[in-house]
């Protein structure tokens, strides 16, 4: 999370007047630029004159060939129109798919685009936030989430379904993996209707087969690193 | 909370510096990109334990704010000195609380709390309440009990589909915060910013930033505007609630009254000022709908006519 918070100028021996360049400043309230919109965000930063926490911090991962890539780190979206394009960055999906997925007519999506500030209809939202929510939890603990789930027919199929509980289950046994050492909690997401029972089967057939006992009520909980621990 | 506790508007009410303006009014065709109430606390401390803050938020509900996630705030500091101008910057770690779909948040650092939201409907109730609620849990988890400075900021946008250029806001806009717009180059202006800072008193003061810009993927160009206001109060002070909520209350009646002075007349009639009924009349909490043709918005509209 962005914040800025510029306090005001300290000025201890009375001399601001005597540098031209600089002015006594009165501290501004703190504003989460990360929850306005985009455009917003730009113009307040600029209108700051200051340097606040970069919005994308790469870190450098290495491909197969050795050659250091970077990734890019989205921000988290703070209008629809973002939102679809975080899920679109997030997967390395093309727009029409997100749309697809999460339920969202592409003639509405475009409405949104014309008319920035208008508040789009709840129903007319579809799974979008349910799917940015589930998908920044998975990408704290996942080092690649593009390519795990362009890798993963099931996962993939899942999303172009609009499956979200069934997408984190197979994030979850994905960990289960590759992590044994951490204990999974799968996040609720309060959405029932994409077979949830048919995961919790899984899932048991799952822990039977590696002796895991089945977690009984997710619960998700990150550590301060942004990772998701799995319960034991 | 968004009027004293006998429904009579009180010295609270009366915006800061003198300024007259719509003290009890609803603004209802602007967009509120981002209100924001802010608590900064005298403090040392560098880190807000999580168990604290899990108290804070199981206190204001967690199906209230779904999402409990930490955050870091990166604060910079300017000291002048006869060596020159070093900007100092230190990190504090906290935590935020928000809604399922994060329009509303609330910051908890060691010394700060912020509710910030995109969903304004009104102080009270968008600002007012959920700020007496969370500092009263917060003091509570923490012991902070001195005030160092009280704020309020709007984030206003305002938007036309007919504003083609920054030159359209020129007579929406009074003159002394529209800049270039008046005058022999506005033609020529793609981009104007202005920033003034007041002093209201001997401790409070405010800020207006205002200008145009070009709305990102809009073909052809539309230029919206945007009115940022800060006001705020920094004066230490022992937390009492009662009076922080008072002074967080004139610190609103402020806001309005100085967004008043920065939009014309006739474009803040535009927007439909509509009253708002006092609390011990049924219906309170829903403005009455007049239209702005209407003798007594009229009257609210006149400068020094209005009272609280």
């Amino acid at each position: 999370m962005t914040l800025l918070m510029p306090e005001q100028t300290v000025d201890p021996f009375g001399i601001v007047g005597t540098f031209p360049a600089k002015f006594k400043r009165a501290a501004s309230s703190t504003v989460n630029i990360d929850l306005i919109a985009g455009e917003i965000h730009d113009v307040l930063v600029a209108w700051e004159e200051m340097t606040a926490s970069p919005v994308h911090s790469p870190a450098t991962l290495h491909s197969g060939s050795g050659t250091p890539k970077t990734e890019v780190r989205l921000r988290y979206p703070s209008t629809p129109v973002e939102a679809v394009e975080y899920v679109r960055g997030l997967l390395g999906v093309s727009q029409d798919a997100v749309l697809a997925a999460v339920g969202v007519a592409q003639r509405t999506f475009f409405g949104w685009k014309k008319t920035p500030s208008s508040r789009p209809r709840a129903a007319s939202l579809g799974r979008l936030w349910l799917m940015v929510e589930a998908l920044t939890h998975l990408q704290g603990s996942h080092p690649n989430l593009a390519a795990w789930i362009h890798s993963n027919p099931d996962a993939y199929r899942a999303f172009e379904a609009g499956q979200v509980n069934r997408l984190v289950q197979l994030e979850m046994e994905w960990v289960v993996r590759h992590e044994p050492a951490h204990t999974p909690h799968a996040p609720r997401f309060g959405d029932l209707g994409d077979g949830l029972a048919v995961s919790e089967d899984v899932v048991t057939q799952e822990a039977e087969e590696t002796n895991i006992p089945a977690p009984s009520v997710p619960t998700l909980r990150s550590t301060p690193r942004g990772r998701t621990r799995l319960p034991r | 909370m968004e009027q004293s506790v006998s429904g009579i508007p009180d010295e609270w009410d009366v915006p800061l510096g003198g300024l007259e303006g719509l003290a009890r009014v609803l603004l209802e065709r602007t967009h509120v990109e981002a209100a924001v109430a802010e608590v900064r606390f005298v403090g040392g401390q560098r880190e807000l334990s999580e168990a604290a803050a899990a108290r804070v938020w199981e206190g204001l509900g967690t199906e209230t704010y779904p999402v409990f996630e930490p955050s870091t705030q990166t604060i910079m500091t300017v000291t002048i000195s006869p060596a020159g101008a070093e900007p100092v910057q230190e990190s504090q770690q906290g935590w935020m609380l928000a809604n399922s779909d994060r329009t509303t948040a609330v910051t908890l650092l060691p010394s700060v709390v912020v509710v910030q939201t995109r969903d304004y409907q009104r102080y009270s109730t968008s600002l007012g309440g959920p700020l007496a609620k969370v500092l009263a849990l917060f003091t509570e988890a923490t012991g902070a009990s001195r005030v160092q400075r009280l704020g309020l900021r709007y984030v206003n946008r305002l938007t036309d589909p007919a504003a083609s250029s920054p030159a359209f806001w020129r007579d929406h806009i009074r003159e002394p915060f529209a800049g270039a717009l008046h005058g022999p180059v506005a033609h020529l202006v793609t981009g104007v910013h202005q920033q003034v800072q007041l002093q209201l008193d001997e401790t409070a003061g405010a800020r207006v930033q205002s200008g145009a810009f070009e709305e990102q993927g809009t073909v052809p160009p539309r230029y919206s505007y945007l009115v940022d206001l800060d006001v705020f109060r920094e004066q230490a002070s022992t937390f009492e609630r009662t009076l922080c909520a008072n002074q967080m209350r004139q610190l609103n009646r402020t806001a309005l009254a100085l967004f008043a002075k920065v939009l014309s007349r006739q474009y803040l009639a535009e927007l439909r000022p509509v009253a708002v009924p006092p609390s011990d009349t049924p219906g309170y909490g829903f403005a009455s709908r007049k239209s702005v043709g209407d003798e007594s918005t009229e009257n609210a509209l006149k400068e020094g006519e209005f009272r609280p």
